[in-house]
């Protein structure tokens, strides 16, 4: 990983970009008319090397770490931007981790250049329907796959299989090679899709498989969780500014809002907590950049912060609105609405909970 | 000041060392049995915990290694402080509470504004003399407004006469000294304008300190009654009017290790907790949910305070806005917190128990802790305090 890489460059140029391309007009819009993700958007952000950013140098990305990966998502999450990169970097991560030479070569270079991808998710540890056999040169699955994350719109998929021992595998599927359409579930976050997917006897070469280790599955849960909290804590900076702005200039009784303290002091509370989250997803970050023990209950602690306190500014941005928070044409629901997937993606807050606990209360997982 | 041979503070340059050395000096140190002692003994015990715990400590040099060295400290590094205190509260040592005021509040006003005079005589008083200090700002009509404070002093020849009252002074009844705001010019047009900063003397004739019973049954905080007191003109700090000013940096001398320190003893509550409550009430599902959502809140405190630690290694007078930010976290999350513990341990903690003073926020004692949780969220700025400044001057909304 190179080192010398400046975040604060990299979040600059991130955000500008983002803000020039993908304005809350954009999302408004795109909620109101679209599903799954802005493919125009998806193009320049190709074009600007995002989805090579934590893909290794030997495979077309710029081997960047976990640090610039939550850079990048505290971006997108502030933006709230219609963008697939959630499951195609972490698609990314679960091949590059197979540490197989061969898949690696084959897949992490399209992936790099810009080619969707989704993934089965890794928590809770180890669940799938899918069976992998081996029958002469090929492997053969079938079984169903559900809530594939933007599956709907990806061309790569990274599936959990079980074998006939019961060893979990990773097979990596083209959906235009292997004539597969995973069907598209609809969400209130129209930034995001699910898709699901049923497999009878489909045939792949052998060589599209690996072992899907613990470790391995952990690692990707982590970086996962350390999405999810970077897009929170991106998603609550933009309420917030959203939510301030307007209290300095909405006028009520003779004044702004903002000058009552029933609403001042609910914004007080939302930043400090805000605060909290900023500093745990960065020691997560570390812990997770260190390979330091603590880095799962770190990263869950941090996913269930951020994402809780998000949906807690979130449904309060909205009353502190009026009834301009409760309209399709401003931004705050699309914002709200990611708030609520992002809680529930990889795992909900009680999984997440019982993860970070776990050193210390006998018992959870 | 070169540390005592046998001192921890000898391998103070060596984090690793001076963290070495701590362990092997902390058991020996801390005064024996003094839980034990002070839940039998109460108010008198408690002194006498203090006292020879604060011994202990300035026989070691550490009581006062954080002052400069050209007054009697040691220069101790903001990181070899970060290990002192982790130190202290992974040894359940007591806290040094009685002691707060005369380790950080008197001598970061004396450095910013005292005499050579007064820094020699006061400094020195602590150092080798265990003064005690309490601090004398609010007053019954003067709290949250602070500047609205009454207590008169007027000049007459080489003294001041003060005349009015002080109340919830913390540790009065035991101190020797106070930090005092009183008004000395009642014309000036802005209130903040008017109040002067004084030394005072309890044992001077005309003061009466008379301690405040507490929800707890102890009585740790004071009204103090100044009846025609007289302070000598000497004894002012600064300049007569700037009192307001001075008492600014009194406030917010100390916005980081004490914090730090709760914190760090949170943390190993809630371990210590879980390992005590795993075959009562954390056996209960829904309870161990709700004890589960604490974890992350006591991490995102850990993670903060680490920051503003951070920012205060870059500058030691810095920090204030995350200080704030901490304060408010850190108040309500104790609370929430401690009065968590209480109900989760059902009738048992309904029992009635002798508090164990300065055994921190975290005694164990989950009804006690709670009670004392009001400290964080109404002393030094309440928490709807907190909530205006961060709302008003770091958020910009506009003023009510
Ligand atoms: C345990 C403890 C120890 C203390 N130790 C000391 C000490 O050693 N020395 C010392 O000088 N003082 C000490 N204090 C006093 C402390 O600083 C004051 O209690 C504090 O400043 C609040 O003042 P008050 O009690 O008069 O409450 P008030 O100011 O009357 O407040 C009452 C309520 O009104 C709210 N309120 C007040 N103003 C506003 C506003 N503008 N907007 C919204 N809400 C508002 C407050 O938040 C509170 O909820 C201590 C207090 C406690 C509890």
């Amino acid at each position: 990983m190179d080192e010398t890489i400046d975040l604060g460059a990299l979040r600059d140029s991130i955000r500008d970009v983002l803000n020039a391309e993908c304005p809350r007009e954009l999302i408004v819009k795109h909620a109101q008319h679209n599903d799954g993700m802005d493919r125009e958007l998806w193009s320049k952000a190709v074009e600007l090397g995002w989805t090579m950013l934590t893909i290794p140098e030997d495979h077309g990305g710029l081997g960047l770490g976990i640090e610039a990966l939550a850079v990048l998502h505290e971006e997108l999450g502030r933006a709230a931007a219609p963008l697939p990169f959630l499951s195609s970097l972490l698609a990314a991560k679960a091949i590059s981790d197979s540490a197989d030479a061969a898949i690696c070569e084959a897949w992490l270079p399209r992936l790099a250049a810009g080619a969707v991808a989704s993934l089965s998710l890794p928590m809770p540890l180890g669940s799938t329907k899918l069976s992998v056999n081996c029958v002469g040169d090929s492997l053969v699955l079938t079984g169903a796959v559900l809530n594939l994350l933007d599956g709907a719109d990806a061309e790569i998929l990274v599936l959990l299989a079980k074998d006939e021992h019961g060893e979990l595998v990773r097979v990596v599927l083209d959906v235009t090679a292997d004539g597969i359409q995973p069907a598209r579930t609809t969400l209130w976050d129209r930034g995001r899709s699910l898709a699901n997917l049923g497999l009878d006897g489909l045939h792949i070469p052998a060589e599209r498989a690996w072992p899907a280790t613990g470790a391995q599955e952990t690692a990707l849960a982590n970086h996962a969780a350390i999405a999810l909290a970077a897009d929170s804590v991106g998603g609550q900076a933009a309420v917030l500014d959203m939510t301030i702005d307007y209290l300095k200039t909405r006028q009520q009784f003779g004044r702004p809002i903002g000058s009552f303290q029933a609403l001042k002091h609910r914004v007080a509370d939302h930043r400090t907590r805000f605060e909290g989250d900023i500093w745990l997803l960065r020691s997560a970050v570390s812990a997770v950049a260190g390979d330091m023990d603590h880095r799962a209950t770190e990263a869950s602690a941090a996913k269930a912060l951020a994402t809780a306190n998000y949906v807690g500014l979130g449904r309060d941005a909205i009353q502190l609105h009026g009834g301009i928070g409760f309209t399709a044409e401003y931004p705050i629901h699309v914002f709200v609405k990611r708030a609520l997937l992002n809680e529930q993606l990889l795992g909900n807050q009680a999984a997440h909970l019982t993860r970070a606990v776990s050193r210390i209360v006998e018992g959870a997982a | 000041m070169t540390a005592p041979i046998d001192s921890p503070l000898a391998a103070a340059g060596d984090l690793d060392a001076f963290r070495r050395a701590l362990r092997g000096w902390l058991p020996k140190a801390i005064p024996h049995d003094w839980q034990e002692r002070i839940r039998q003994g109460g108010e008198p015990a408690y002194v006498d915990v203090q006292r020879e715990w604060y011994r202990a400590l300035a026989d070691a040099g550490l009581a006062t290694a954080h002052w400069p060295s050209a007054w009697g400290g040691a220069d101790l590094s903001l990181d070899a402080q970060i290990v002192f205190y982790s130190e202290l509260a992974r040894a359940d040592a007591p806290m040094a509470v009685m002691y707060v005021v005369a380790l950080y509040h008197m001598p970061a006003t004396m450095f910013a504004y005292g005499t050579p005079q007064q820094r020699d005589r006061y400094l020195e008083g602590v150092r080798t003399g265990g003064v005690v200090w309490c601090q004398g700002f609010s007053e019954p009509g003067s709290g949250s407004d602070l500047a609205s404070l009454k207590t008169r002093a007027e000049r007459r020849g080489d003294k001041y006469i003060v005349n009015g009252q002080k109340i919830w002074s913390s540790g009065g009844q035991n101190s020797d000294f106070c930090l005092l705001l009183a008004r000395t010019d009642s014309s000036s047009a802005r209130k903040q304008d008017g109040i002067s900063y004084f030394i005072c003397d309890l044992r001077t004739p005309g003061i009466t300190v008379r301690p405040i019973s507490q929800p707890t049954t102890e009585s740790e905080f004071n009204e103090i009654f100044f009846d025609d007191v007289e302070i000598p003109a000497e004894n002012l700090i600064g300049a007569e009017g700037q009192g307001w000013q001075i008492a600014q940096t009194t406030l917010t001398t100390e916005r980081g290790l004490l914090i730090f320190e709760c914190v760090e003893r949170l943390a190993q509550a809630y371990i210590r907790d879980a390992a005590a409550g795993q075959d009562t009430w954390l056996a209960d599902p829904i309870v161990a949910h709700e004890f589960a959502t604490f974890y992350p809140r006591i991490r995102g405190i850990q993670a903060m305070v680490a920051q503003l630690l951070s920012e205060l290694r870059d500058d030691p007078h810095g920090g204030g806005v995350m200080a704030t930010y901490v304060k408010l976290y850190w108040g309500p999350l104790l609370q929430d917190y401690t009065l968590f513990l209480t109900r989760a341990q059902g009738l048992a903690a309904q029992v009635f128990v002798e508090p164990q003073r300065c055994a921190g926020h975290n005694s164990g004692d989950a009804f006690v802790d709670f009670m004392w949780s009001y400290g964080w969220t109404i002393a030094g700025g309440s928490n709807e305090v907190m909530r205006n400044i961060i709302s008003e001057r770091f958020l910009g909304l506009p003023k009510g």
